[in-house]
């Protein structure tokens, strides 16, 4: 066409040749390009063309160097747009997650369908907000690449395709028989639906029988309150109220169910200006726990004298406090009489004097791990002071009518294996858990599984179980499906589906079960509502799935009658070996989580392994020190394991975190740690006498975060007692520098408009939990980089739990400061930094721009904090979940995460390449996107809108962020309080992230006696 | 001390050149090497050194291709051999150009029949250092954002940064070190271009002798041009290393944040290449046969100067744990504390034994004038001043301000490999130099003999 004749009348004119119309204009319109270019339109003679061709080929060659380089993949838009999905931002749903008895709800980040970040519900009591680390990491345990994602058999010449088949026949034969021989091992649990399924279950096939079995359980805790009240009750705690707690081995900060509410509650009252008056914390523990380094007072004993010390305690408390039945009394005072003084006088006197007190609510806390029979004796000192019933409730065990439940877990899989060796058991069902790796040594669950007809392991993955069963069929990781929890007290909360399961096929174990009763596919969501469905109508079910929760009022707590009788106490002598549960892996059940396992241990600071924490004057004496590999005996079993010799633990202990040590795992767990199971008899021993040691000749890396533990006498963790700090507030600001006025040698910038970001972390309060480590990782795409980069001090978490050490070497004192970059004004960094690639916002925040990095690391060198982290490798590339990348072209040979890894990524978050710094950045994304909601409502940003993870996530309340030069705000109040303090004041970084001094609250005639 | 060693007379000048040589001896002998025939045991040096050039190649194709990462280095040791190495080879330049620059202005007349050799040195010598400088960065792909490039986004580079500061010093002190050097070369170029009996000689030292006609006024402008260029080194001996100095200094880590640092850099360079340079002066006045131009008077007059900057050293090494005490400053105390008595306390005796104690000996005459003796003390100077180098980065730098922090370095065998290479790079270019280039000045020694005295008639002088 020629737009020549239309544009005759235009008064616009491109050229003098248009308003002329020359012919020249003319043939240049027509022909569109310059004349050169066509000369294809020519005859083509043959040496034109093969020139052309020659430079076609050279500048394609060209653009698939450097070029354009376009995805071969198929990317499709959404035809109909999903309800409420807004691309770029996130939307949360509410659900649940439950580890046995401890149900925490959660709100869940999700970013175009893909899951990245756990958040507590604020509405759900066992969150209350928070959540902590193990919360926070499930997120990745559910994009793990080493999900079992099909079903397996180990059936020789078996075929995975059959399995419908297979279960169908099962079904059909128990239908024969009501079910005869079968058998369902379940885990404790805490659903609803599932519990109302294994009843139907066992209705509709009463000759079935169902089994349940935890390794870490509190069947200790169950045993010694029905002992004394007769009833198989649990106990919950109010630490919200709880004036004066004596705990004796109850981590409750840290690896007991609950612990976030019981971390929320307990923080409200360490707070010295709190209204209720500060909490005081008695602590009777074998090894450091967080609550221990929580503790106004710690005594070390070790885990067999529990039994003394609580009887100890309990014969002064009945003498001090008449209400005791007869019988216990007189036990106590003989148990207590036979093991000794175990509790130094005055530390007794001062816990008598607390307990009886009319002023304060006192109770004792015992231990899930810890025996029967302290458990028995707590209940008697609680009932005696009191306590019961105020501070300290019982609540019936989860689904208490139900028969599989009225039997602790080792009576349960010894049943089992007994029915399998007698022949009553010749299909078993086997739903989640791991029992052939933690039923402990003395089981035979291993040898029995092998005498079994038909056998079956519902899984996530495939571990030591699974490879001696003949099916092997995928679970449902808890994003994935429906289901329900209920917390101790009662609390119902949904546990909803956030993704499609990634690997079709995969059920949850209400589904199964559902399947065995109907022998046909019912989904999980129908099941769930038809448990609730007595109280639901359509509008109440969309609520409870907005809110999380059902009910949101406790049940009615049961009130309990001292009988006379207690649980029988333990002996246990010589050389004792005590098992925990592992801060991060839990029961092992965590192990192939790489955030877990790079997660440096509260404690020890100990990543990807476990270790025997042996005592400092018990290494001496056993000519051991860390890293040595022992072999540790008892009675017939042995282990291997390496010793970490760690400050505080009890003489004569060797305490081993259970869970590591797995033999058939994934590749971030293949290989850690040591295998505590292996010298555990059953479930219920947390702790055994008699061991001996022989020291090998090799040894073993362990690779810690943290190699120095003394704070050499300088003022970084701040911290006086209740009475110091009454009597002069302002302490932590008393050893701050003192001389002629400190002045920048550069012009200083005044941030004295719009939002000033800033932060206050209060150490009275702060666990160490480490909660906001992992809230940060997943938040911010951090990787992890292995244990040999971790020994050699590459681990990239942006927070830093400074744990230290104060007071003599075996028996110290613990304190934590949580460390990440301070956010100065006058940041060190960003002076030295010689291409400006780290530098300050206009609202005072230090930013990093990576893009501009080229990893001088200059900027670290001067920080002094060492609180930035350098991109060493491409550490998403190494890890040894990546996957080759598909080669695009002649120089691609990278690695990638894996595909499931890379939907767990916070899409607001770079992902930063190998040689570039990167750190804390406050979440500025966060701050972005509240900005950007702001400016779009026409308001202001108002406080506590923007939560930075860590602050989110700390279920303490430590961590404060806002904007400072708001006199409302949370923070501007915070870094008003006295405690209020700078680190390394004298440098003049005039830092961000200010400390609030720690507080502790002795009893004043223990300080006096120290004194 | 023994009376039997001769003292000098200071009211007589000391013979520069011995031999009896006369104007043409000296071009047949400094030009031997060019015009003949590599000897044998160049040819074995130049192969083992262009095979640790491969090395230190392939250390740094392996650096790029995985990351920093095949370092050491750790979260408080960011910064290891790689700045240890930048220092060290920067401060071997610095006796090349305190030799021709400030000696020439101080009409140091000895040092024409070295200063040729101690500027080859000093321009190798950056250019290993240079390689550290841009190969210790964790993306080498983007370093030319350190230099002021214009750019759209209007980005500069900090001028507030130390770092940066050394970018503009070392490419300056590069850039007049080796104009410096190629000035100087001109003359005798032409001497090798008009001497040469084959024709690629003749047109490529034609090429660089860039048309010296040997014109009174080639003379005149060249004498002015040595001059300004002797000008400005002679500011850059002092500015550079006080500059790398500022790379510690500026910071604010114990250990490094110190007023002393420039002045000790400075003394710790000179000293450091004074020992480089009686190094390779002993083997090439051996190896070469031009003892009669590098006399045992050179050597003894740089092994005084190295006794005079070692002690300086030493004083420094007291000064700084003077004024940590001093200072009352908790976190400085420690700092040094940590380096006599921490886990790095081996490096920092071998430093001082190497800086401190051992160039003390060279109070003695005999051992002065001792060839053997005084090889081995230059380069245990040398290892002492790589030392210091090690002591003052890593020993700060593991142990600062929070204990929780703290971490141990070790290095990796690409570090270690990369340094060993770097001599391979600067060998390579040292023996290419040897057997290319005239070692000695030949103008300038000619004009401190005898025979260029206006009043010369042949006589002993």
């Amino acid at each position: 066409m020629s737009p020549i004749e239309s544009d005759a009348e235009n008064k616009y004119w491109r050229s003098q040749g248009q308003l002329e119309n020359s012919p020249e204009f003319k043939e240049f319109v027509d022909r569109e390009f310059p004349k050169d270019a066509s000369v294809l339109d020519d005859d083509v003679s043959r040496r034109t063309f093969i020139k052309i061709m020659g430079a076609s080929f050279a500048f394609a060659g060209l653009t698939g160097c450097a070029g354009i380089r376009r995805p071969k993949q198929t990317i499709r838009p959404y035809a109909r747009m999903p309800e409420n999905l807004i691309p770029g931002r996130p939307n949360f749903y509410a659900t649940t997650m439950a580890i046995g008895s401890d149900v925490v709800g959660l709100l869940v980040e999700s970013h175009e369908g893909r899951p990245t970040k756990i958040e507590g519900n604020p509405s759900h009591p066992g969150s209350l907000g928070s959540t902590n680390a193990i919360h926070q990491a499930s997120v990745l345990e559910l994009y793990d690449p080493d999900r079992l994602k099909s079903v397996t058999t180990h059936i020789p010449s078996g075929d995975p395709d059959t399995y419908g088949d297979w279960l169908s026949t099962q079904v059909q034969s128990m239908k024969d028989t009501q079910g005869t021989g079968v058998a369902v091992l379940v885990e404790n649990h805490a659903s609803p639906t599932l519990n109302r399924l294994l009843d139907d279950f066992s209705k509709k096939y009463p000759n079935a029988s169902i089994y349940q079995f935890s390794p870490i359980n509190d069947d200790a805790a169950i045993e010694g309150i029905q002992a004394i009240t007769g009833k198989r009750l649990r106990v919950s705690v109010d630490y919200a109220k709880l004036d004066r707690v004596v705990s004796f081995g109850c981590d409750f900060l840290g690896t007991e169910p609950n612990n976030v509410r019981a971390s929320k509650e307990f923080a409200s009252r360490r707070d010295p200006d709190v209204e209720a008056g500060m909490n005081r914390l008695y602590m009777v523990e074998s090894h450091f726990t967080i609550t221990g380094g929580k503790a106004d007072h710690r005594i070390r004993i070790q885990p067999g004298q529990f039994d003394t010390a609580i009887a100890q305690l309990a014969s002064a408390i009945f003498k001090a406090t008449p209400g005791a039945p007869a019988p216990l009394v007189a036990k106590a005072r003989a148990i207590a009489k036979k093991g000794g003084d175990i509790l130094p006088e005055a530390f007794l006197n001062a816990i008598i004097d607390d307990l009886t007190s009319k002023n304060h609510n006192g109770g004792v806390v015992v231990g899930s791990q810890v025996s029967p029979f302290a458990h028995s004796m707590a209940v008697a000192i609680n009932q005696v002071i009191g306590a019961n019933n105020l501070t300290i409730r019982y609540y019936p065990v989860h689904f208490s009518e139900s028969k599989y439940t009225t039997v602790g877990s080792t009576e349960s899989i010894q049943a089992l294996v007994n029915a399998i060796h007698g022949g009553d058991i010749t299909t078993l069902f086997i739903l989640g858990g791991n029992p052939v790796f933690n039923s402990g040594s003395e089981s035979g669950f291993t040898d029995a599984l092998s005498k079994l007809k038909h056998s079956l392991h519902l899984t996530q993955s495939a571990n030591e179980t699974s490879h001696h069963v003949q099916w092997v069929a995928p679970k449902t990781h808890y994003l994935e499906a429906w289901g329900d929890s209920q917390t101790i007290d009662g609390v119902t909360s949904i546990v909803q589906p956030l993704i499609t399961p990634l690997y079709t096929g995969s059920v949850s174990e209400i589904e199964f079960i559902s399947r065995l009763i109907n022998d046909a596919d019912v989904s999980g969501y129908d099941e769930v509502r038809t448990t609730l469905s007595a109280a639901s109508n359509e509008k109440g079910w969309r609520r409870w799935l907005h809110e999380g929760i059902v009910t949101n009022s406790p049940a009615d707590a049961i009130s309990i009658a001292l009988g006379s009788s207690t649980a029988s106490e333990r002996s246990i002598h010589g050389l004792q070996v005590e098992f925990t549960p592992d801060f991060k892996v839990y029961d092992g059940r965590f192990t192939n989580v790489g955030w877990l396992q790079e997660l440096p241990h509260p404690v020890t600071k100990l990543t990807w392994d476990n270790a025997a924490l042996i005592g400092v004057d018990t290494a001496k004496k056993l000519h051991v020190k860390t890293g040595d590999l022992i072999k540790i005996s008892v009675g017939k079993h042995v282990l291997d394991i390496a010793v970490m010799v760690q400050p505080g633990t009890a003489d004569d202990t060797i305490v081993i975190p259970m869970g590591y040590g797995r033999t058939i795992d994934g590749r971030i767990g293949q290989g850690t740690g040591f295998n505590a199971y292996a010298l555990r008899p059953t479930s219920s021993t947390s702790v055994i006498g008699g061991a001996t040691i022989q020291k090998l000749s090799k040894t073993y890396t362990l690779a810690t975060t943290q190699e120095h533990s003394s704070m050499e006498g300088r003022p970084l963790i701040k911290e006086a007692t209740l009475t110091e700090y009454d009597e002069n507030p302002e302490f932590a600001k008393e050893s701050e520098h003192e001389g002629p006025p400190m002045k920048s040698s550069w012009p200083e910038r005044t941030y004295d408009t719009g939002n000033q970001w800033g932060m206050s972390i209060d150490l009275s309060k702060c666990t160490g939990c480490n909660a906001c480590l992992v809230a940060c990782q997943s938040e911010n795409n951090i990787p992890i980089v292995g244990k040999s980069q971790v020994a050699n001090g590459r681990e990239m978490h942006w927070i830093r739990l400074d744990r230290y050490f104060e007071g003599p070497e075996n028996d110290p004192n613990m304190v934590q400061q949580p460390m990440t970059c301070l956010q100065c004004e006058n940041a060190p960094c960003e002076q030295v930094c010689p291409v400006n690639a780290t530098v300050h916002s206009h609202e005072g925040l230090n930013d990093m721009v990576y893009n501009r990095c080229i990893g001088t690391k200059y900027c670290s060198n001067n920080c002094p904090v060492k609180v930035r982290r350098f991109n060493f490798f491409d550490f998403h590339q190494r890890n040894p979940q990546a996957i080759a990348k598909k080669r695009e072209h002649f120089f691609d040979y990278f690695k990638e995460p894996d595909k499931t890894v890379q939907m767990q990524f916070n899409p607001d978050v770079t992902i930063r390449m190998r040689g570039v710094m990167e750190k804390c950045t406050y979440c500025v994304q966060r701050i972005s996107q509240a900005r950007i909601r702001s400016k779009n409502e026409g308001r202001e940003i108002v406080d506590g809108e923007i939560k930075s993870a860590c602050m989110q996530v700390c279920p303490s309340d430590a961590i404060v962020f806002g904007n400072t030069l708001d006199p409302n705000s949370k923070v501007a109040k915070a870094k008003k309080n006295p405690r209020d303090y700078h680190i390394l004041h004298e440098l003049y970084l005039k830092a961000r992230t200010t400390y609030l001094a720690g507080v502790r609250n002795p009893h004043p005639k223990l300080v006096e006696e120290k004194a | 001390m023994s009376v039997s060693v001769p003292i000098d007379d200071p009211s007589k000048r000391v013979t520069l050149v011995e031999g009896g040589h006369d104007f043409k001896s000296v071009s047949d002998t400094v030009c031997r090497p060019v015009e003949t025939k590599a000897p044998k045991w160049w040819m074995i040096s130049f192969g083992i050194a262009v095979s640790l050039l491969l090395l230190i190649l392939s250390m740094l194709g392996k650096l790029v291709w995985s990351g920093v990462g095949v370092w050491g280095l750790n979260n408080p040791v960011m910064w290891g051999w790689d700045l240890v190495g930048f220092v060290f080879w920067v401060g071997i330049g610095h006796a090349g150009t305190l030799i021709s620059a400030i000696l020439f202005l101080f009409r140091q007349k000895w040092r024409t029949s070295i200063n040729r050799f101690a500027e080859a040195m000093t321009v190798f010598a950056v250019i290993c250092a240079g390689t550290y400088i841009a190969f210790h960065v964790g993306r080498v792909w983007v370093a030319y954002y350190l230099f002021p490039i214009p750019n759209s986004m209007a980005i500069w580079p900090n001028f507030r940064s130390p770092l940066m500061w050394d970018v503009f010093a070392v490419s300056t002190y590069f850039t007049i070190s080796l104009l410096f050097w190629f000035v100087g070369l001109i003359p005798d170029l032409a001497t090798i271009r008009d001497r040469a009996t084959t024709k690629t000689r003749k047109i490529w030292y034609g090429i660089f002798a860039m048309g010296w006609r040997g014109a009174n006024r080639h003379w005149m402008n060249y004498e002015r041009a040595y001059l300004i260029l002797a000008a400005l080194s002679t500011p850059l001996v002092l500015s550079v290393h006080s500059i790398v100095s500022f790379d510690f200094a500026v910071s604010q880590l114990p250990g490094w944040h110190t007023t002393i640092f420039p002045p000790y850099f400075v003394a710790g360079a000179i000293f450091s290449g004074f020992a480089m340079v009686v190094t390779l002066m002993v083997l090439a006045r051996e190896l070469f046969g031009m003892k009669d131009f590098m006399t045992m008077h050179h050597l003894e007059t740089m092994n005084k100067i190295i006794l005079a900057t070692g002690t300086m050293v030493g004083y420094a090494y007291g000064m700084e744990f003077f004024m940590a005490w001093f200072s009352g400053n908790q976190y400085e105390s420690y700092a040094f504390l940590n380096r006599a008595f921490g886990p790095y306390s081996w490096a920092y005796w071998t430093m001082i034994s190497c800086n401190v104690i051992f160039p003390q000996l060279f109070w003695f005459k005999k051992i002065r004038r001792s060839i053997p003796i005084m090889f081995i003390i230059s380069i245990i100077v040398n290892i002492g001043m790589w030392f210091e180098r090690f002591v003052i980065t890593v020993t700060s730098l593991h142990r600062d301000f929070l204990p929780s922090s703290w971490f141990y370095y070790s290095p990796t065998y690409v570090e270690i490999c990369q340094f060993i290479g770097s001599f391979g790079l600067f060998l390579t270019f040292f023996l290419l130099f040897l057997k290319y280039l005239p070692i000695i000045a030949i103008s300038e020694v000619k004009g401190v003999m005898p025979a260029a005295n206006p009043h010369y008639h042949g006589e002993e002088h």
